[in-house]
């Protein structure tokens, strides 16, 4: 299960740092320093996870995630050394899946490219269109319209279950707070977000085992959601 | 007189200045029509164009002249604006388009033109006017009859009344005047030969205007009018030419309503003009009859804006008799001379010389006085009287009750014998009462009657009839009814007075109310709500503010009057709504200038503008709905303009506020600055050392280090960059703050899921401490800028966790409280010095950098939690845990939320 990954990063110690890291862990990399070479490679080499550094010499990060979107739907992961959150949140909404901010531990960003690789691999083996999502304990079955915690039925509102639908078909991918107003109230309003956070945290309390360590449904402050994909063991 | 020569410099500096303010003016003059003015105008363009000059023609007479025509072939021409007006289409200049094309030089022909009631601007000039505060130059044609001041002249000469006139003032402060001239013999051939009008056209003119005298007049005129502008020019740019003028001659002129009064005013400014004199108007107002009737205030208010258009300066007294009034002021002002209409004054008996001109002779012999043919002077005072005599069916139920109860009383008195002179003054009383009651002046002359009769019916011999036998008894009911009638008139006036009284000191009430309100707005919006408030009360119409930024509309807010009905404020409001309201706004923030109802410019549209002008730039404009019907009167339109001061400055002295308060916390940002800079590199410093050291020690020995002490090593690299990732987080966080206020972003949160955030950064994974967190209820927000927040809980977390023990128990709860949310972190350590605790918040702003090293972090972690905490309006305190340990409280906003399903 050799890996491919595409790291682009200008930054020749960070580059290195990546390097390292992937190297323990037995991944097959390539590293590019710019974004016209990185495409290039995009195309040629096939990599199942991109990590992506935003601050390219020769290209917006934003405008590299645009291209390479136009044909592939290969996991990318942007390093972000701006802290604002809306170059991260911009990245997101152009089709970046994660993001890491730096300084990241090394740890963190393992975890990382793990989630993006269990995202193609359940995509990979299981359609893009099924009636029923399994991942751990919980089940929905789109066409019932119904959702299962360790196999008993949960009732959830409408917009709990269209927020629930719309964080497992994305599964394993940030989804900012734009994105899902869109898809659950049509309109993007800002003042919507607080009610967000609040579904959020009530459906949060229906599927999770302990929803001050939840599994399912990460939070990411001022940028958006996740649902992570749970290993099959958990 | 040193410096009589300027220097070159001078003058280079003033044709720069020249050149960069506004644009200029070049007119071509003739004395009548076919001279060639717009020939001339055309020829000058074409040698401008030559120059490299951007040359543009905006609107040129379409006259059949062949010549001109030819002329007007390889310029650009600006189309004209087709306008619909009742029916017929009209060209006219179309200035939107001028100001777009913005050439450096525009042609744009008779300027003494009357535009089309739907544009802009009344007349033509306002049109050029503009363009030469745009910056652009102007090039126009005009006639000399059309000058205003002189108009009698020409009227006098030609016999044709000039209609449209342009104001002195344009061809005095003309960049330049070229006048076109050619021999009346040859105008008259031009005429003859067809080149001007038609042969029809032509026949008929020369019967009337073209006559060989006119023509040699009108030159005359055109020709002297034009020295004098050269002479005047000459006196008004060179200050040292001014000063060899020994005394400044000083036109005194009165102003009145009378009809006759411009031709009077025109002799003043002309005389002036070629005295190069100062030219003032006095009107006088008198103390009784301060308004007469409409169309007298209406003319009066054209001749003072006449005066000011002729460059003269309005005085307003109040006095009753005008011929003191006039002697006075001349006698403080040095006036040279005065110039009056023969003005036809009411003869008193007491006055024996009733001229004007005589009593000021004798009051002022030393004063020339200059005295204009009036034949047609007729003060007017018909419609007045007529006005008054209206007639209330009201009033006579009024009467009727007052004379029941006034004849039974006399009667009661006539029965215990009280003599008839005293029951006449019951009924004078009568009368009196009435006048103050009743409304109209017809009902005192009918009770006065009325007194009367009833006086004779009741209480004369033969009583209860209409007869009277004593021959005294006519004599004493001619006296009766005299008496009644004066009476009843003066309490009239009185009361008529008392009223007018009341009206103006309300207004004054107003605007000192105004000002006094403005002193004491808070804010803008307060500033804005007040001033507006105030103009409602005074104009009793609404009023649409509108605000400004960056000569935009950034919002309008309506003020509706309490004077209207709900109705009739709505449609009003709908009225400011029109695109043509807003277009009139618009041209008021750019051009810095009233307009609207009652002014030369849009006078088409629904409501008076002002702008409000603060430190050069407008803030905002100010509708007054208005209609043509009811012009605000001279007195209300003061007052406005005063209170419109008062609400700039009230705006100015609010932006200086805000500048000097932004500068203040400028200066405290900068010093905190400097200080965290101190701070900072200080605490940089200890970590930095560890790092670099440990990493030599590594590279260069590594032979000899075992691997435990290698291994301690790496952890302390680890450990201090941690420490530093923690800082530079912190340092974000600060600057942050140095963008101050507008760079927080308050939201909505979840406390759980910050809490959550916050504890994913803080916690280690190796942890050894008991921590939990308990939010009550669930579901609380909080109003908070959620990074910030977050580093506030992270700093205050990391404290605990390195001051605490393992093992130690670290909780932290937030609760609702009323309106905010308390959050409490509690830990059993072994608590912190009390004296310690005062010193804990401490910012970097002291200054003092005497902290041990082993006490780095603390200083500036907390110093910022209090900052951004402060920023929320909260405040960080410290308080010992019972039985041991330390507590870090803060309350924020509580956040309440619909939900939107």
């Amino acid at each position: 299960m050799n890996k491919r990954i595409l790291v682009v990063e200008d930054d020749v110690a960070i580059g290195n740092l990546i390097k390292m890291t992937l190297t323990t862990q037995h991944y097959a990399f390539d590293i590019e320093r710019d974004g016209t070479s990185a495409v290039q490679k995009v195309l040629s080499m096939k990599p199942d996870v991109i990590i992506l550094d935003l601050g390219l010499p020769d290209m917006d990060g934003v405008d590299f995630i645009h291209k390479v979107r136009s044909w592939t739907q290969t996991p990318i992961i942007v390093v972000s050394a701006r802290s604002e959150e809306q170059d991260k949140i911009n990245a997101l909404d152009a089709g970046a899946d994660d993001y890491v901010t730096k300084p990241f531990s090394v740890e963190e960003l393992l975890a990382r490219i793990r989630v993006a690789l269990r995202r193609t691999a359940s995509e990979h083996h299981l359609g893009s269109e099924q009636s029923v999502f399994v991942n751990g304990h919980l089940k929905i079955h789109y066409l019932a319209n119904t959702v299962l915690v360790h196999g008993e039925e949960v009732h959830l509102t409408p917009i709990e279950y269209k927020l629930l639908v719309v964080l497992s078909k994305h599964v394993g991918k940030v989804l900012t707070h734009n994105f899902l107003l869109k898809e659950i109230w049509q309109n993007v309003l800002q003042s919507d977000v607080p009610s967000l956070r609040v579904f959020m945290a009530t459906l949060r309390k229906k599927i999770e085992d302990n929803p001050s360590h939840p599994q399912y449904i990460q939070t990411h402050v001022r940028v958006g959601y996740r649902m992570l994909r749970i290993s099959d063991d958990g | 007189m040193e410096d009589v020569r300027p220097s070159p410099e001078t003058f280079l500096a003033k044709i720069r200045e020249e050149d960069t303010t506004a644009g200029k003016l070049k007119i071509f003059l003739g004395y009548a029509a076919g001279v060639g003015k717009t020939y001339a105008m055309l020829d000058a363009a074409h040698q401008a164009k030559q120059l490299g000059k951007d040359v543009v023609i905006g609107y040129v007479e379409p006259h059949p002249r062949p010549e001109t025509l030819a002329l007007m072939e390889g310029l650009e021409q600006i189309p004209t604006r087709k306008i619909n007006y009742k029916g017929k289409i009209f060209q006219e200049l179309d200035i939107d388009a001028v100001l777009k094309r913005k050439p450096e030089i525009i042609l744009i022909d008779e300027l003494a033109h009357t535009n089309v009631p739907t544009m802009r601007h009344l007349k033509r000039f306002g049109d050029v006017e503009e363009l030469l505060a745009k910056g652009i130059h102007v090039y126009t044609t005009v006639n000399i009859q059309h000058i205003e001041s002189l108009q009698d002249i020409v009227e006098e000469i030609t016999g044709v009344r000039v209609r449209e006139r342009i104001p002195d003032y344009l061809i005095d402060h003309a960049a330049l005047i070229k006048i076109v001239d050619i021999e009346p013999d040859e105008l008259i051939q031009r005429l003859i030969d067809g080149k001007i009008y038609h042969i029809q056209q032509a026949k008929k003119a020369m019967e009337s205007f073209f006559r060989k005298e006119n023509l040699i007049a009108l030159r005359e005129i055109a020709l002297r009018r034009t020295a004098d502008t050269i002479n005047y020019k000459q006196v008004m740019d060179n200050p040292s030419f001014k000063q060899c003028t020994h005394i400044e001659e000083h036109i005194l002129v009165g102003i009145s309503s009378s009809p006759t009064n411009a031709k009077v005013i025109r002799t003043a400014a002309r005389l002036a003009q070629a005295l190069h004199g100062k030219f003032t108007a006095l009107y006088v107002q008198k103390g009784k009859d301060d308004k007469r009737n409409e169309a007298n205030t209406e003319r009066l208010q054209q001749h003072i804006k006449l005066t000011e258009q002729l460059g003269g300066h309005v005085v307003i007294v109040q006095e009753d008799d005008v011929a003191v009034a006039l002697a006075n002021y001349a006698q403080i002002s040095g006036v040279t001379k005065l110039v009056i209409g023969r003005t036809a004054v009411k003869r008193k008996w007491w006055q024996p010389n009733a001229k004007i001109s005589d009593r000021l002779n004798e009051y002022v012999p030393n004063l020339a006085i200059h005295i204009v043919p009036d034949h047609d002077n007729e003060p007017i005072y018909l419609p007045e009287v007529r006005n008054q005599l209206t007639f209330e069916w009201l009033d006579l139920l009024k009467m009727f009750v007052v004379f029941s109860l006034v004849s039974l009383l006399s009667l009661y008195f006539f029965t215990i014998g009280v003599s008839d002179s005293n029951i006449i003054t019951i009924y004078i009383l009568g009368v009196l009462i009435l006048a103050i009651w009743s409304s109209g002046w017809m009902i005192s002359i009918i009770s006065s009657v009325i007194a009367v009769l009833l006086f004779n019916f009741f209480f004369t011999e033969p009583r209860f009839s209409f007869e009277a036998y004593h021959r005294d008894y006519p004599m004493t009911f001619l006296i009766m009814f005299i008496s009644g009638v004066i009476t009843s008139s003066l309490t009239k006036k009185i009361k008529k007075q008392a009223s007018i009284a009341v009206r103006k000191s309300y207004r004054m009430e107003v605007l000192l109310e105004t000002n006094r309100k403005l002193q004491h707005a808070k804010s803008m919006d307060d500033i804005i709500y007040e001033g507006m408030s105030q103009i409602v009360k005074l104009v009793e119409k609404p009023v649409q503010f509108y605000e400004i930024e960056h000569n935009l509309i950034v919002k309008s807010i309506f003020y509706r009057t309490e004077s209207m009905t709900n109705n009739e404020n709505n449609e009003i409001a709908a009225l400011f709504e029109n695109t043509n309201e807003r277009g009139v706004v618009n041209w008021v923030v750019n051009n810095q200038h009233v307009a609207g109802v009652t002014t030369d410019i849009f006078p088409e549209v629904n409501a008076y503008y002002l702008p409000i002008v603060s430190s050069g730039s407008v803030r905002g404009v100010v509708g007054v709905a208005l209609s043509k019907n009811s012009p605000l009167p001279a007195f209300e339109r003061n007052i406005l303009h005063a209170i419109m001061n008062d609400f700039s400055f009230a705006l100015d002295k609010w932006y200086l506020q805000k500048l000097n308060a932004e500068v203040a916390k400028e200066a405290e940002l900068e010093q905190m600055r400097a200080n965290l800079l101190r701070a900072v590199s200080h605490d940089l410093r200890t970590p930095l050392t560890t790092i670099s050291g440990n990493a030599d020690i590594l590279m260069t020995n590594t032979a000899d280090i075992s691997e435990t002490e290698k291994l301690r090593l790496y952890e302390d690299i680890y450990k201090n960059s941690k420490w530093l990732v923690q800082m530079v987080e912190n340092l974000l966080a600060v600057s942050k703050l140095d963008d101050g206020q507008f760079a927080i972003e308050m939201q909505l949160e979840l406390v759980e899921d910050i809490i959550q955030e916050a504890f994913s950064h803080v916690i280690p994974i190796n942890n050894t401490h008991k921590i939990a967190y308990h939010v009550e209820p669930e579901l609380l927000l909080a109003v908070m800028d959620a990074r910030l927040i977050i580093q506030v809980i992270i700093n205050i977390m990391d404290n605990a966790l390195t001051y605490t023990p393992s093992d130690s128990h670290i909780t932290f709860i937030a609760k609702e409280v009323g309106e905010s949310v308390h959050f409490s972190i509690m830990d059993n350590g072994p608590g912190i010095d009390d004296a310690l605790k005062e010193t804990l918040f401490e910012p970097f702003v002291t200054g003092k950098v005497q902290r041990s090293d082993s006490r780095r972090g603390l200083g500036l972690g907390l110093a910022l939690c209090q900052t951004i905490l402060r920023l929320h309006g909260s405040e960080l305190t410290v308080s010992d845990n019972k039985p041991q340990g330390t507590i870090f409280n803060f309350p924020l906003k509580k956040g309440v939320m619909n939900i939107h399903e």
